[in-house]
């Protein structure tokens, strides 16, 4: 039998329901994560990054609905699952470092004893057996281990968003989804533990849904890259591929805004506009309004996602194989 | 300079340091989140903060915007030392002048309460509004000006219903709300894309410009940092390692920490796995060892690194650097 891919992900859809209507963050998103693998998931701010990594962990609760499609995890479906069957799943399967990690650690527990309590309770462990390794987790994400000691507070942003990683590889996990885990690091840190997360990879085949809005950490770390925009998934390749011939003009648009720290200075401009209200989406493309290149066609027909060379699909109305 | 400049600048730090109590009260410890920080921050200015994680940028913030008392050294608003005038928290006067955006956009905002009410309350609180109907108009220019739009809509949501990067916006939109003449910015735009980061950075660029605004902009985008900052200010371990204009600190870094960080910036085509001209591992601030903060890591120690802590030494073009390959020209002279 051939083996089913790590992670599954077809036609997603998830609705939050508000008062006035519900809104579609994400709107039939499907694609395939392969063991040891990091997908990268870019697209700008409010795009439905996270409303994905949400869904696919099933930690979205109201007004929050997954109204369709399939999440399958080694062949099993996850939306499927009941309470007691995702106790099991997450952490030891899938973990996740949310957007909010900074925030997401109890107050009243030491950092310590909150890694020591997830390998407990997953794990047969001994509470000293368990100390040690939270000693090692911290020094895998460059926190010196005596802070085991301290708490959320006494910890900088930065310092509580590696906590959560630490965290989120306690168990190795097969999969892990990362949520812009490194928005409070320095270069320098961002470095060591994207390092080590690669190490994991090659040594255990660690595979990450690596979600993010910095281009050069994602050009550097991801094998694969996926394009989010209004809910939609508008360009996938591998990453050496998007790079080089990006198709969708959103995607230009996103490299084309990239600064560097050398060369001269120019004015910085990103994509003009500003992304469409979810609650009224526009007939035909979603980008239009704001896309130099668009035509008449694309005001009345919504483009679908093709493929249009070797392992990249685009959805738009100008790109053909 | 012939004729000093006799207009104090903006804010001035003298010599802060802070420690932290840690450990519990049976064996209390000290950690060390600031030393010997001296800096200024001008009128109509942008200084960016920049350096490793946990090395006590948000403490300076926290500080300048007196949420919390300094161990020791002085805070000067327009050349009057705030802290011996009026002890204890910022007073309201105080905080209409000095603003801060956190760090954390996800624990910064009341679930409890709509956008628009988060942005009414500081407009009611300084008396930037008379009438309802003023008041809304402000909230909605506020929410404009920061990309969130529909306005209307956006101000009737609760802070849970926006993402990441939406809730930073509000966070920007809520310290310009009372128009001060500083802002410590920490990490403002760290979870926007590139292009409302852009319209972000440019948004401060106009405020400096226009209403003469000034910023403490806390980032790890070096990048951002060049492009609205003037000045910058590296730290480590607690220390400002190095400071000076910008493109010069970009252009030929000075410090070794100020050169690893450098290295380590990721560009679209570099690869992830090259290696960093220093050992990794986290400074101690607890019974930290004396000596340069970064002599573990450094690739240029000697031994009187590890002895004594480097002081700040001045270079050419207001530069200044806090290390030991720099001697200290005054101190030669005078042993
Ligand atoms: N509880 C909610 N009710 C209504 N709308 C919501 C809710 N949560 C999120 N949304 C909307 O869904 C959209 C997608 O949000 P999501 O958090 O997935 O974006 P994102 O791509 O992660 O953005 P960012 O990069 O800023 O974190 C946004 O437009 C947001 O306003
Ligand atoms: N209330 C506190 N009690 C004890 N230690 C603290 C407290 N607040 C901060 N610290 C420590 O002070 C040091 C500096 O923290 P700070 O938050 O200023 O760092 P930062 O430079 O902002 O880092 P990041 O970039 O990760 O946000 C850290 O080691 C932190 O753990
Ligand atoms: S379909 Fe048309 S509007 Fe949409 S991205 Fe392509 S060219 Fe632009
Ligand atoms: S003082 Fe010494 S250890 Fe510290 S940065 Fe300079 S050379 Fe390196
Ligand atoms: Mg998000
Ligand atoms: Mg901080």
């Amino acid at each position: 039998m051939p083996s089913a891919p790590l992670l599954s992900v077809e036609d997603l859809v998830v609705e939050y329901q508000t008062p006035s209507g519900p809104v579609r963050a994400v709107d039939a998103v499907s694609f395939v994560l392969e063991r040891g693998e990091v997908l990268g998931l870019v697209g700008e701010s409010g795009s439905g990054k996270s409303t994905v990594a949400q869904a696919l962990a099933r930690i979205l609760g109201p007004p929050a609905i997954i109204t369709g499609g399939r999440v399958l995890f080694e062949g099993n479906d996850v939306l499927a699952m009941t309470e007691d069957e995702l106790r099991r799943f997450r952490w030891r399967k899938m973990s996740f470092v949310l957007q909010s990690a900074m925030n997401a650690l109890s107050p009243v527990l030491t950092i310590g004893d909150q890694i020591i309590d997830v390998l407990v309770t997953h794990e047969r462990t001994t509470t000293r057996a368990a100390r040690e390794r939270a000693a090692h987790l911290l020094e895998l994400v460059g926190i010196d281990p005596a802070r085991l000691a301290s708490h959320p507070h006494e910890l900088s942003g930065g310092m509580r968003q590696r906590v959560g990683i630490a965290l989120a590889l306690a168990l190795d996990p097969p999969l892990v989804i990362m949520d812009e885990p490194t928005t409070a690091l320095d270069v320098v840190v961002q470095h060591e533990v994207l390092s080590k997360i690669a190490e994991l990879k090659e040594k255990l085949g660690l595979s990450v849904l690596f979600i993010t809005h910095d281009m050069s950490i994602v050009s550097q770390f991801a094998t694969r890259i996926g394009v989010l925009y209004a809910g939609r998934l508008v360009e996938m390749a591998p990453t050496r591929e998007l790079f080089r011939a990006p198709r969708h003009p959103y995607t230009k648009g996103l490299l084309g805004s990239f600064v560097s720290i050398h060369g001269p200075r120019r004015r910085l401009a990103g994509i003009p506009g500003s992304p469409p209200d979810l609650r009224r989406l526009p007939a035909g493309c979603a980008f239009r309004a704001r896309c130099a290149e668009a035509t008449d066609r694309c005001a009345t027909e919504a483009p679908v996602l093709r493929v249009i060379a070797e392992d990249h699909p685009t959805a738009c109305h100008l790109v053909s194989p | 300079m012939s004729e000093p400049d006799r207009t104090p600048p903006l804010l001035e730090a003298q010599h802060l340091g802070k420690l932290y109590r840690v450990g519990g009260w049976l064996r209390p410890k000290h950690l060390r989140a600031l030393h010997d920080a001296s800096f200024t921050l001008g009128h109509r200015e942008i200084v960016a903060l920049v350096g490793e994680s946990g090395s006590g940028k948000s403490t300076i913030a926290r500080l300048c915007v007196r949420l919390e008392a300094p161990t020791s050294g002085r805070i000067l608003l327009d050349g009057r030392d705030v802290l011996r005038e009026e002890r204890g928290r910022a007073t309201l006067a105080y905080r209409r002048r000095v603003q801060m955006i956190f760090q954390d956009p996800f624990g910064s905002l009341n679930p409890a309460r709509t956008i628009g009410q988060h942005l009414e309350r500081p407009l009611r609180l300084h008396g930037k509004a008379k009438t309802r109907a003023d008041l809304s108009a402000r909230v909605h220019a506020l929410l404009d000006t920061v990309g969130l739009v529909p306005a209307p809509e956006v101000a009737a949501k609760y802070p849970q219903e926006l993402s990441g990067g939406q809730r930073q916006r509000v966070a920007i939109a809520r310290a310009l709300a009372v128009e001060p003449d500083l802002i410590l910015a920490d990490e403002p735009v760290s979870m926007l894309d590139v292009s409302i980061r852009a319209d972000i950075l440019n948004l401060m660029l106009d405020l400096k410009e226009r209403r003469g605004i000034s910023f403490l902009y806390i980032t790890h985008d070096l990048a951002s940092a060049r492009y609205v900052a003037d000045r910058m200010m590296v730290m480590y371990a607690g220390h400002i390692v190095e400071s000076g204009p910008s493109d010069a600190i970009l252009q030929s870094p000075q410090h070794p920490y100020t050169k690893l960080l450098l290295s380590a910036v990721p560009d679209l085509e570099g690869s992830f796995r090259r290696e960093l001209p220093a050992r990794s591992g986290a400074p101690a601030l607890v019974d930290s060892p004396p000596g340069c903060p970064f002599a573990a890591r450094c690739p240029d120690v000697t031994d009187v690194c590890r002895r004594e802590t480097p002081r700040p030494v001045a270079l050419d073009e207001g530069r200044v650097v806090r290390c030991h390959l720099y001697p200290e020209p005054s101190r030669t002279r005078s042993e």
